[in-house]
């Protein structure tokens, strides 16, 4: 071969490499990395160690199987894959692509969406989009395409994938670039109770589409071939006759098939689900009736397969993260509950071991006298002495991490994990201090104190207020955003 | 079948690969049943129209070849034009010569046909009318083969918007594809620097032209909403679409055509750094605009008969050329004002320079090109409203508004980032026209075409920029759902 021809040939070749890199590298970041809710197909596929039950469906799924529960109580690593509204056709591309990449040992199907029959157009995209490319992916988009009778043009945008995702360049956030919650499973837990009244129980049939009769067969025929054990569910919400006339049909074809189906509205009386204190609304259960139906569903796993205590294993960190993200919302709604300062501080003060908090004294915050919330400082760490000089406190688990002893001028940088950092900064006599989160101003500009609290494990700010002590010691905090 | 589109990457790559790979013999052949092909997928039956004009031409050719005396070709000669003429006539011209007619004798119900118009029509009769002419003043023999012949009218590259080949370019290079060496033909350079081309007029169309679009498509649609300011972004802006989607397209055919071996003239030269409107029209549709002198000017007397009648043959011929744009008033009268515009430029030259050399004005520096492209491209954008307006009275009117309706404040407001295209896309399209700029630039300064330049420079900074291009395309382009495919503009024609 010439000098010449092996120029060229190297001249191709690192063009085509990276022009590879190159486009996978964009598309990473312009893809759909998840359906909106679950687990998210992103940290699906970031996961390496076993998972023995995956849920499937709609928000009805990750509304109501409680991942950290399952891994706290029975040791079983679980995950959601759903997403809002999602119907049948959805539900079984879910499947079938976790099963090319990780089949579980159990499936739990919830089946809410089964009578609405199969995807309009915008579903097809939210669907298939957050997936990786692979046969299964191929398959779907052709089916898809074919269903709705797309043009060449459509199909082959669907199948390529980068001319539909390519415009998000105009809508990216931290979440393209970033795994924000590298940890959650798919539940996010609600407390709030609307009591409703129990849905009427009918033993009524009512037809449901031939789609959607078909798919279930494919998820029976699916789980066969994968060697998955199958479960269906129908979660507790404000069911009205004709909807539980419907999942009947679906249960029937379930057990003409030899499946599991477990009606939580049919069956409420028998699991407890009470109506009157475990919905957050008439949609969906809370963590109390979440709780009930996932402990339900894992005794009936149990009882009928082996399934292996996974607690303290290697690779399942996330799942106890997931289950911190969940418990730290206690102490989440116990701060939020709070309106003043000191009781406030009386609160945190029993959490500083957890989490990394720091307070700030700004301006003139000893206004209202040393005896106005001095004392209860001391309680995180911050005595009278450091109280009269002022200044930023960073306390990480307890410990104080760093103080700028009220220093007029400085700055310094914290951080909080592989990921977020805090930036705390001074700028002279005439300013006050500033707290900043990954590159985010924290706390108003106050005569007073402000305070973050972080939990550095989760990634999350559990709470951020401030008090202006000329307005007296009531917390402020920033407009909450959607 | 767009050359912006998925089926145009799929097509084009296996076309070349066969055509690469095939014995020698079945060039010619593979190369003409691609370019039907790709008619084809338009609509099948604008297939005959192409095949019509072909044999026409061929046959006319072949039989003034017989004849000896030059007198006796006029015969064939004329027929051939007034049957391509008659084809082109009935398809683009009938319902806006009935209609106009109707207009001129106010009477009503005029019929109109509605004939769908042949994508390419006029690109690939003036071309076969071309041949004909060369043929008959004996610039080139007749054609005899076929296959040769039907490809040269159908290269499917330029078959649907030009360049407008003369056939003393590319009728020699077709009969010598079948001689290509494997050696020749696998010419890694060829084929890179066609890919370039075919990326940069990508880049071209689908990142600027397309872009820029929406403001343009906005403000004339509703022009009545807009102030200077709007009205300026997007004349100015249409200026720089009609540019990049048609320099854009001629770009991808010349790689297209480069990749299997074959040369197309160059089509646009850095029009918007022209110096007179006689300058512009050297470097803009060259290919037009050299047909049109060569085939209508000059054969009118061009400027052999007087400077009286060598003005009166631009006004014609450029009103001609309006009329070859499209089948409405608008493109005749842009056509016309750019005739007036020669004619004045060519009245006042001699007293531009006297004045030039009484103020002792430095024309041969850059500030003073500068400042002359600025104004030829004012000018010329100007000219340009009467081409996108759907009326002349519309055109008249936003030229009216620009001058009245005096808006400057949107600037500092915001608000123009309302007139279709947002801060974020605004930016996107100044940052790739400044790559534009700097291209053109390159072009003007070298006198290179960017992939000769390319191929001169540093490997890694050409693959760089090549990427740059190639991701800033597939990123920022305007394709996929809820972009509309845009045609290029030129196909209308």
């Amino acid at each position: 071969m010439t000098g010449k021809r092996i120029i060229h040939l190297a001249e191709i070749l690192v063009f085509a490499v990276a022009l590879a890199v190159l486009t996978v590298g964009c598309y990473r970041v312009l893809k759909y990395k998840n359906l909106g809710s679950g687990g998210g197909l992103d940290n699906f596929y970031q996961n390496d160690a076993p998972i023995d039950v995956i849920a499937y469906g709609s928000s009805h799924a990750h509304c109501t199987i409680d991942n950290g529960l399952l891994w706290e109580e029975y040791g079983i690593p679980s995950f959601t894959l759903s997403a809002t509204a999602l119907t049948i056709d959805g539900i079984y591309y879910l499947m079938e692509e976790s099963f090319r990449v990780a089949p579980p040992r159990i499936a739990l199907v919830e089946t809410y969406t089964f009578p609405a029959g199969v995807n309009d157009e915008s579903g097809i995209y939210q669907t298939g989009l957050p997936a990786r490319w692979s046969p299964v992916y191929a398959s779907y988009a052709l089916r898809e395409a074919a269903r709705q009778k797309w043009d060449r043009t459509k199909a082959e945008e669907l199948f390529f994938r980068m001319p539909v995702v390519h415009s998000r360049y105009r809508e990216l956030t931290q979440q393209d670039y970033v795994n924000v919650e590298p940890y959650m499973r798919g539940y996010r837990g609600s407390i709030e109770v609307t009591p409703l009244e129990t849905p009427p129980v009918t033993e009524e049939r009512s037809e449901i589409p031939e789609e959607s009769r078909l798919y279930m067969e494919k998820m029976i025929e699916l789980c066969r071939k994968h060697h998955v054990e199958l479960v269906f569910f129908n979660a507790s919400y404000e069911a009205s006759v004709q909807d539980m006339a419907a999942q009947n049909t679906v249960r029937d074809l379930a057990e003409e098939q030899g499946v599991a189906y477990i009606g939580f509205n049919h069956d409420a009386a028998v699991y407890g689900i009470d109506y009157s204190t475990d919905l957050r609304e008439e949609g969906h259960v809370n963590d109390l009736g979440a709780a009930k139906i996932t402990r339900a569903l894992a005794d009936y796993c149990t009882g009928h397969w082996k399934l292996t205590d996974r607690r303290g294993e290697a690779g399942y960190d996330a799942w106890d993260t997931h289950v911190r993200f969940l418990n730290n919302r206690a102490d989440r709604m116990a701060l939020h509950a709070q309106s003043q300062l000191v009781p406030y501080l009386q609160v945190l003060a029993d959490m500083r071991e957890k989490y990394t908090i720091v307070l700030s004294l700004k301006g003139n915050y000893g206004a209202l006298g040393e005896d106005a919330f001095a004392p209860e400082l001391g309680a995180l760490g911050i005595d009278m002495d450091a109280y009269r000089r002022g200044g930023t406190y960073i306390f990480g688990e307890g410990e104080l991490l760093f103080c700028s002893a009220g220093e007029e001028k400085y700055q310094r940088i914290e951080k909080l994990n592989h990921r977020n950092e805090l930036y705390v900064y001074r700028d002279g006599a005439e300013d006050r201090d500033h707290v900043a989160l990954d590159g985010r101003e924290t706390g108003e500009d106050v005569n007073g104190i402000t305070i973050l609290v972080y939990d550095p494990e989760c990634a999350l700010v559990m709470d951020e207020v401030s008090v202006n002590v000329y307005q007296g010691l009531e917390l402020l905090r920033p407009e909450e955003t959607e | 079948m767009l050359f912006n589109s998925l089926d145009f990457l799929i097509f084009f790559p296996l076309a070349v690969l066969v055509y690469l790979l095939i014995p020698a013999r079945f060039r010619q052949i593979w190369l003409l049943l691609c370019s039907w092909f790709f008619y084809a997928c338009w609509n099948v039956r604008y297939i005959l129209l192409l095949l019509a004009s072909t044999v026409i031409t061929y046959a006319c050719a072949r039989w003034m070849e017989k004849l000896e005396e030059q007198r006796r070709k006029r015969l064939p000669l004329i027929l051939c034009i007034l049957l391509n003429l008659a084809i082109l006539f009935t398809f683009k011209y009938l319902d806006f010569f009935l209609s106009s007619v109707g207009g001129l004798f106010r009477t009503g119900n005029v019929p109109q046909f509605d004939l769908l118009l042949p994508v390419g029509i006029s690109f690939y009769i003036f071309q076969a009318l071309g041949y004909t002419i060369d043929c008959y003043r004996g610039d080139i023999s007749a054609e005899h083969n076929f296959i040769s012949y039907a490809l040269f009218v159908s290269f499917f590259p330029q078959l649907v918007a030009g360049p407008i080949e003369r056939s003393a370019s590319l009728l020699p290079q077709i009969r010598n594809l079948s001689s290509l060496s494997r050696k020749e033909l696998w010419d890694f350079e060829r084929i890179r620097n066609g890919c370039i081309l075919i990326a940069w007029g990508m880049f071209m169309k689908v990142v600027i032209a397309d872009r820029v679009s929406v403001l343009v498509d906005q403000v004339y649609s509703h022009y009545g909403l807009y102030g200077t300011v709007g009205l300026m972004m997007a004349v100015l802006g249409f200026g720089l679409q009609i540019y990049c989607d048609f320099g854009g397209y001629s770009m991808m055919a010349v790689g297209a055509a480069g990749v299997m071996g074959i040369r197309l003239m160059e089509n646009f030269r850095a029009p918007y750094f022209s110096t007179s409107v006689t300058d512009f029209w050297r470097r803009w549709h060259i290919s037009l605009s050299t047909w049109f002198r060569d085939y209508l000017y000059i054969p009118l007397g061009g400027n052999r008969k007087g400077t009286a009648k060598k003005l009166l043959f631009l006004l014609i011929t450029f009103t001609v050329s309006g009329l070859w744009h499209g089948a409405n008033w608008t493109f005749v009268f842009w056509g016309l004002l750019h005739g007036f515009l020669l004619v004045i430029e060519n009245l006042l030259r001699p007293l531009v320079r006297r004045m030039h050399a009484a103020w002792n004005v430095r024309t041969n520096t850059a500030g003073f090109r500068i400042c002359r492209a600025c104004l030829v491209t004012l000018i010329v954008d100007f000219a340009w409203i009467f081409f996108r307006a759907d009326t002349i009275s519309d055109a008249m009117t936003i030229i009216s508004r620009i001058f009245t309706k005096m808006d400057l404040w949107v600037l500092s407001g915001g608000e123009i980032f309302t007139y279709g295209l947002d801060a974020a896309e605004c930016r996107i399209l100044m940052a790739a026209l400044l790559i534009l700029i700097i291209v053109d630039i390159l072009r003007v300064r070298t006198g290179l075409m960017i992939d000769q330049w390319l191929a001169g420079q540093y490997a890694g900074f050409r693959i760089a920029f090549v990427l740059l291009i190639v991701m800033l395309t597939i990123v920022f382009g305007q394709y996929g759902p809820g972009f509309d495919s845009k045609q290029f503009i030129y196909f209308q024609f």
